[in-house]
């Protein structure tokens, strides 16, 4: 049996691994899983921390081609596999597209590792850090209403799916099932994450259903 | 067209005025280019705006504000000088200035600036600053020349 080329180092948790898992799946690319365990910091083994300078999943390594960052790897997965496009022709709709993603992945996920953030945890209860990051992530969530309130259809930019329903999947489902975010403020949020469970593109990159699933 | 989102404003730029590109043709440095620009934007720049480093302080004393701040970009500015010091040559990425330019200079510059950190351990950041001086582009757009620009 052939090898797969492409390999993905992710954890079962990290939404910025899901976004990518949810790419590699529309684009009908086969991978091979590499888990991460990010509880017994796997991610600052020598080997790992070559791959990847930030020790961040998602790392993916397509032949002698190493890329970290989700965003990045979206880009190059969009570059060098164009079936199944995750940017629209439009340019409008581009950039709603652009919005969205930069939205969760600089104003709403970053805040997500605060939680785990060891750094504070004397000072600040964990109790406490978890609604301040709650609050944060709703104003996130708020913002996002507005900004696709214009544009989204059956999907978050029209009838497609595109670049910004792979990071506002994830996020949803981390809103949903870590911080118990209280989602029905957000209808059209609900109403997209109810479309993306339609999707089995989406539903096997969830946590769930990954092979370190609740291993680590 | 209203584009808010630096990120997003910048590939609209990129698309609707091609001059400059911002982006190299070579897949490799591409990828290295949005690699580049998420450290910053997702990884260290959250990490110092204004509401979350009032919140460390409130909840940590204004001692720990800077701490964190220097924490976050340090781990940072690491990262970059892991990813970059293969593929450096005048700039970032290569002889140009490309994207990952863009979202080094102002983050260097807040380091030194704002933060006052020693940025010593990090020479290639520190090359590429010295680099950026030499650009009226780049120098144009530094929080002292803009006209909204406060002392502190």
């Amino acid at each position: 049996m052939e090898e797969s080329k492409l390999k993905l180092y992710s954890s079962w948790r990290s939404s910025s691994s899901c976004r990518v898992r949810i790419a590699l799946n529309l684009k009908g690319l086969k991978y091979e899983y590499k888990a991460v365990n990010l509880l017994k910091g796997e991610q600052f083994s020598p080997k790992f921390s070559k791959l990847s300078p930030l020790n961040y999943v998602p790392t993916l390594v397509d032949g002698d081609m190493v890329v970290a960052e989700s965003f990045a790897i979206l880009m190059y997965l969009e570059d060098k596999y164009p079936q199944h496009p995750l940017l629209p022709p439009d340019l409008k709709k581009r950039v709603i597209n652009y919005q969205a993603a930069s939205s969760v992945s600089s104003s709403i996920q970053p805040l997500q590792n605060l939680v785990e953030q060891k750094y504070i945890a004397e000072k600040v209860g964990s109790d406490e850090k978890l609604s301040w990051v709650k609050h944060h992530m709703e104003k996130g969530f708020a913002a996002l209403e507005k900004l696709l309130k214009d544009h989204a259809a059956r999907y978050a930019t029209g009838d497609e799916v595109f670049l910004a329903d792979l990071f506002l999947a994830p996020q949803i489902h981390d809103a949903l099932t870590r911080f118990n975010v209280d989602m029905t403020q957000f209808p059209l949020l609900l109403r997209l994450n109810d479309a993306y469970n339609e999707l089995p593109a989406f539903q096997d990159a969830m946590p769930e259903k990954q092979p370190d699933y609740l291993q680590s | 067209m209203v584009v808010a989102d630096s990120f997003a404003i910048l590939m609209y730029l990129e698309e609707k005025y091609p001059q400059h590109p911002l982006l190299p043709q070579d897949l490799h440095k591409r990828a290295i280019n949005y690699q580049a620009a998420n450290i910053v934007s997702a990884s260290i720049q959250p990490l110092q705006n204004l509401v979350v480093l009032k919140y460390i302080e409130e909840k940590c004393g204004s001692g720990e504000r800077l701490a964190w701040v220097k924490h976050h970009i340090e781990k940072g500015f690491a990262a970059l000088e892991k990813l970059l010091k293969d593929h450096a040559g005048k700039y970032a990425t290569g002889d140009e200035v490309f994207l990952a330019d863009l979202f080094l200079a102002p983050q260097i510059h807040a380091a030194l600036k704002r933060f006052k950190m020693d940025m010593t351990e990090f020479p290639l950041l520190l090359r590429l600053n010295d680099a950026y001086n030499e650009l009226p582009a780049f120098q144009d757009a530094m929080p002292e020349k803009q006209p909204d620009y406060v002392p502190s």
